[in-house]
């Protein structure tokens, strides 16, 4: 016989008090003399086995009741065999427990996370106290996730209509989809999620110390990824469905936050899907309230030429997601510069490069729910892959306290100029602005071209330019057309510019390819998203003293705007080419696409941002030409300039940062560098020396070959798979044909989301809810009686029995005229 | 209640210890009540006139009176008697028994004692025999006023023993007391109950007139008790150990049964029985002696 509460099980004693009381009542009987002893014998003699009988009952019943009363306060949970038969006798309880970044929230040192871990073991406990067939599964959200992923990568290789985005062209995809509260598509998931791949414990019997089954996940942590628990749902669906003669409990365990529980189709949809008679689902709160929290948005530079020896600008976005204002964040900047030679992996030091601590970046006040953007300047001397961290003061949440970014650092930017004057007349302008030469270093390397370069040059030959430029082309071929929109469409930056070389009926013969998909690209945008009309002057009336240029919000105007004047002012536009926008070309998709950055005084575009592919194209639909304009002349083309091409070459910039849990990715030259490459993962604050991996790269091309680690990958242990899913900078150090120790930094970054702590009010949980029967109770609020809803049955039987025998002990009592009757 | 009641309650009658006081108070406040005086009847020596009251025998009416000053008066006559009154009173120890004001015996005691003023007021003769399984007191008859004295120092002094043995001394009292007479018994007849109503059948044979006070504690006619108890038998050796309530109700019918026997056995033999508990005011037995009397005097 066991009980919830062994303790009150003593309690079990207190069935002799009604026997004690009986026994001291006979002894402390008072006497008295009696005279009319016949009758009272007689009456003794008629009714003495009645009597005799009746007190035993009552007795007995008494002592019945009270240890029914205690078995019930101690929760008896020994069910013998027929009282299993009443009830179900195996239960099965599923513990869905999110492991998201979010369920790192502390108070108290005590995170939301270890809270829920408690539970678990409060649950093992209870379970392994009754006498019932009881068995534990566990799954942890991010493993859901993660395995989800995998199908779903699966399903795009195998469903080319999904390969058309690939998942290089996804900057910060991590691993668990944003959509995932969202209802499953079964065209993505054509498999089903396989619970023994991604359960931690599955149909696990509780053994005799239940810690022992919970070693194992009671040494986990969160994660740094955003996780939903339906997919952890959708793999117990069928397990749930499968036995119907099995009780099932669901749990799931999380911190409730608006932002996962406000729009929960899918959640909802899985948890219809399991609901029945003989399951309970179970809400675990393991946070009690919300917490103030300040969370790192977005650190990345700016569009701007990243060169070795070039100032960066680093932009750095605090939000506060607490609620009061938060005043004076000073946060904590550190430079690491991976430009030395001998340099070497350092696995014992937070990062293996030279630290720089920069002065602090303070935010003066946040709003609460506001988010504010402060930037900082970093300059590294040399070519690398550098890394930039920004580190906020502690608080409840900390992943979201850090956050880095990589800056690939080459010595220069390459610049290609194609000019269609041989001469080179149209490049002079550009070439000035860009590399002025003298003290003034801008980090990029000017080189110019004739039209023919285009259509003679290799392909991947334009790659080696970070952004290209095409002053007055009057015609190319085909193969230019097409070198270029691959080039455009591989992340390359293009600016078009015209000028006298071009007449008004070249714009209409020479430019026609231009709009027409390019044949045999990856994609069918064309190169011009509209038709040329030709040249057009701009009138200005007398007086007028509006400027020629307004230019819009773009990153190329940025730092011109936000003045009281235009700084355009004194900038004269003679000439321009007018658009078709209603050409054959202006396809829908393609009117959808472009934008003018700057419009002229007629409202004519001056300026159009057009994407293709991952890349850019910026249409200037006038010259540099002294005849067209006089904007060389004015200080803001070279601002403009040079902001251009840093906005025009940030396309092929390698990334920055992601989301934790995405891919790495190293892919190299064969020639260059050895297969043989070492991983650093980012500390661990339980751990002093960071933990390294070693990754064969392995050929993808002729010459490329690619080091690559995907936390999908179910070959990986769970212990690489966690490090995968942390956040921090990874650390990939090669070595090169040469000798010498090459390094490449990956920045992965906790999603900014996971630090909005705003808790879900528990009535809008049950109105999203609406249609579920659920038990939403906190973490605090349960103990070793988690489990007693699951003993109903049997404590309705106690307590149903308990009435009986009360109601029969006061039957008895008055047989047995313990009550005396009205006078 | 009146004032004159207030005597009548055992609470008040237990405040005075001497015994003729009690007899005075008990049976001069029991007559200051009544409307008609039970002392006067017919007779051939004039007392006294009266003024008629509401109730009064109109054949009492003196008419010569109401001829000569036109008001109704009615001629009182000392009543000529000549009756014999024996108080028989049980001492046996079951008599001892009582959790109220008087127990059963100090009951017994005073109402002889009332009833023995009351006789000897009138100018009849009483008598007294104290018994219990024997006749343990007795007094001859008397109708002197000393008599009274020797009737209370004998019911005063005596004490509540032994068992109840009423068939030796009802043979007794039938060989001793030939002459018939008003007997007025009070025992509670337990002990011998049958044997008791045996005899009382033999004297009511013999030609006594028979009141009979049955009297009984509340205890014994209520068995209040609730707390378990140890029952010791007084006249007898059994004990008994219960929970008094699971007895109750098997003790009240058989207590009942046993009323019922005496009650129908002294209704077949024609003798008065009145049941009188021992919480009730005195002159209830007063009335049914004054009424038995009455019905005595009549038969003469």
């Amino acid at each position: 016989m066991q009980f919830l509460f062994q303790p009150l099980a003593w309690g079990f004693l207190l069935v002799l008090v009604p026997l004690l009381i009986h026994l001291i009542n006979l002894v402390r009987h008072r006497r008295t003399a009696w005279a009319a002893m016949e009758f009272l014998l007689e009456s003794y003699r008629k009714n003495r086995k009645w009597v005799w009988l009746k007190q035993a009952l009552l007795i007995a019943s008494r002592m019945l009741a009270m240890a029914l009363m205690v078995a019930m306060l101690a929760q008896w949970v020994s069910g013998s065999k027929w009282l299993s038969l009443l009830g179900r006798s195996t239960i099965h309880h599923y513990v869905i427990l999110d492991d998201s970044a979010s369920m790192g929230d502390t108070a108290n040192g005590k995170s939301a996370y270890q809270t829920a871990l408690g539970a678990v073991a409060s649950i093992a406990s209870a379970a392994k106290q009754d006498s019932q067939s009881h068995v534990l599964s566990l799954f942890r959200a991010s493993r859901a996730n993660i395995a989800a992923s995998r199908l779903n990568a699966t399903a795009d290789e195998s469903n080319p209509s999904l390969k058309s985005t690939p998942a290089s062209e996804r900057p910060n995809s991590a691993i668990p989809d944003a959509n995932a509260n969202q209802p499953s598509s079964p065209g993505t998931t054509g498999q089903k999620l396989r619970a023994d791949t991604i359960a931690d414990l599955l149909a696990r019997t509780i053994p005799s110390d239940p810690l022992e089954l919970l070693t194992k996940i009671n040494s986990t942590a969160p994660t740094q990824l955003e996780c939903s628990l339906s997919d952890a749902l959708e793999t117990i669906v069928p397990l749930v469905q499968a036995d119907e003669n099995e009780r099932v409990v669901v749990y799931l365990m999380s911190d409730f936050r608006s932002k996962d529980w406000t729009n929960m189709v899918g959640l909802k949809q899985r948890l219809q899907s399991i609901k029945g008679d003989r399951v309970e689902i179970k809400l675990i709160d393991c946070v009690e309230s919300r917490h103030e929290n300040l969370t790192i948005l977005s650190m990345e530079p700016r569009q701007e030429v990243l060169a070795a020896g070039v100032p960066t600008m680093i932009n750095v976005t605090v939000k506060n997601n607490g609620v009061t204002p938060a005043r004076n964040v000073a946060t904590r900047i550190t430079a690491v510069d991976y430009s030395q030679r001998d340099g070497e992996p350092k696995p014992t030091q937070r990062f293996s490069g030279v630290t720089t601590e920069l002065p602090p970046l303070v935010f003066d006040r946040i709003e609460p729910g506001e988010s504010v953007t402060r930037n900082v300047q970093v300059v590294f001397p040399k070519s690398g892959s550098h890394l930039v961290q920004a580190e906020l003061p502690t608080d409840s949440l900390q992943s979201d306290n850090v956050a880095s970014c990589v800056l690939d650092m080459a010595d220069g930017v390459r610049v290609l100029l194609v000019d269609g004057d041989p001469g080179g007349k149209h490049s002079f302008f550009f070439e000035s602005a860009l590399n002025p030469g003298g003290i003034a270093k801008t980090g990029l390397i000017i080189s110019r071209e004739g039209p023919e370069y285009l259509r003679d040059a290799d392909a991947e030959a334009l790659d080696n330019y970070a952004c290209i430029i095409l002053q007055s082309i009057p015609n190319l071929d085909a193969r230019a057309l097409s070198n270029l929109h691959r080039y455009v469409s591989k992340g390359g930056g293009l600016s078009l510019w015209f000028g006298d070389d071009v007449s008004a009926t070249d714009y209409l013969r020479n430019y026609a390819a231009w709009t027409k998909p390019i044949p045999g690209a990856s994609n069918t945008t064309p190169l011009l998203p509209f038709g040329l009309k030709g040249g057009a002057e701009l009138s200005k009336a007398a007086g007028d003293t509006t400027p020629d240029i307004i230019a819009d919000n773009h990153p190329i105007f940025a730092p011109l705007l936000g003045m009281s004047n235009s700084p355009f002012q004194f900038v004269r536009i003679q000439r321009f080419v007018e658009i078709d926008a209603n050409s054959n070309a202006a396809t829908t998709s393609t009117q959808k696409s472009w934008k003018p950055v700057a419009t002229l005084r007629n409202q004519q575009p001056l300026w159009v941002d057009y994407p293709i592919g991952a890349g850019r194209v910026l249409i200037s639909l006038t010259s540099l030409d002294r005849r067209w304009s006089n904007w060389p002349q004015d200080p803001t083309f070279v601002v403009a300039g040079l902001k251009m091409v840093g906005y025009l070459s940030s396309f092929r910039s390698p990334e920055t940062s992601k989301f934790a849990g995405s891919p790495l990715r190293w892919d190299f030259s064969a020639q260059e560098m050895l297969p043989e490459t070492q991983l650093l993962f980012p500390p661990e604050s339980a751990r002093s020396v960071r933990s390294t991996l070693q990754v064969n790269a392995t050929s993808v091309g002729d010459n490329s070959i690619r080091a690559s680690l995907d936390p999908r990958d179910s070959n990986l242990s769970e212990d690489v798979t966690r490090s995968l899913t942390s956040s921090g900078a990874f650390e990939w150090w090669g070595t090169s044909t040469q000798g010498d120790t090459l390094v490449k930094n990956l920045a992965r970054n906790t999603p900014p989301s996971e630090g909005e702590l705003e808790k879900i009010p528990p009535s809008e949980l049950i109105q999203n809810l609406a249609g579920i029967k659920h038990d939403y109770r906190t973490a605090s609020s349960i103990g070793s009686n988690l489990i007693s809803a699951s003993l109903t049955n049997r404590n309705m039987l106690l307590m149903a029995f308990l009435v009986f025998l009360l109601l029969a002990e006061q039957w008895l009592a008055w047989s047995a005229s313990y009550h005396l009757p009205k006078r | 209640m009146p004032d004159s009641k207030n005597y009548l309650h055992p609470e008040a009658i237990r405040r005075i210890s001497s015994m003729e006081l009690r007899a005075r108070n008990i049976v001069e406040g029991f007559l200051s009540g009544m409307h008609r005086s039970p002392y006067f009847g017919q007779s051939v020596e004039f007392v006294q006139h009266r003024q008629y009251v509401p109730g009064d025998d109109l054949r009492h009416i003196d008419w010569k009176v109401w001829g000569r000053q036109d008001r109704l008066y009615i001629k009182q006559y000392e009543e000529d008697t000549n009756l014999r009154c024996t108080l028989l009173v049980d001492g046996s120890e079951s008599m001892n028994y009582g959790r109220g004001p008087l127990n059963k015996f100090d009951y017994a005691a005073t109402l002889a004692a009332c009833l023995a003023y009351l006789t000897l007021r009138q100018q009849d003769s009483v008598g007294l025999t104290l018994f219990d399984q024997q006749i343990r007191t007795k007094l001859p008859w008397r109708s002197s006023r000393n008599h009274l004295q020797s009737i209370y120092r004998a019911l005063q002094q005596s004490k509540p023993t032994n068992k109840t043995d009423l068939t030796k001394v009802f043979r007794e009292i039938n060989d001793t007391y030939p002459k018939r007479s008003l007997m007025v018994l009070a025992t509670d007849f337990l002990g011998s109950e049958k044997e008791s109503l045996q005899g009382l059948a033999s004297l009511r044979k013999s030609g006594h007139d028979i009141l009979v006070f049955h009297i009984m504690d509340d205890d014994e006619l209520d068995f209040p008790f609730n707390d378990p108890t140890r029952f010791e038998g007084m006249e007898t050796i059994d004990n008994l150990t219960c929970n008094p309530r699971a007895l109750r109700e098997g003790y009240l019918e058989s207590l009942q049964r046993f009323l019922d026997r005496v009650r129908r056995a002294c209704a077949s033999a024609q003798i008065d029985y009145q049941l009188i508990r021992t919480s009730r005011n005195i002159d209830a037995a007063l009335s049914a002696f004054l009424s038995a009397r009455m019905a005595h005097m009549r038969k003469r």
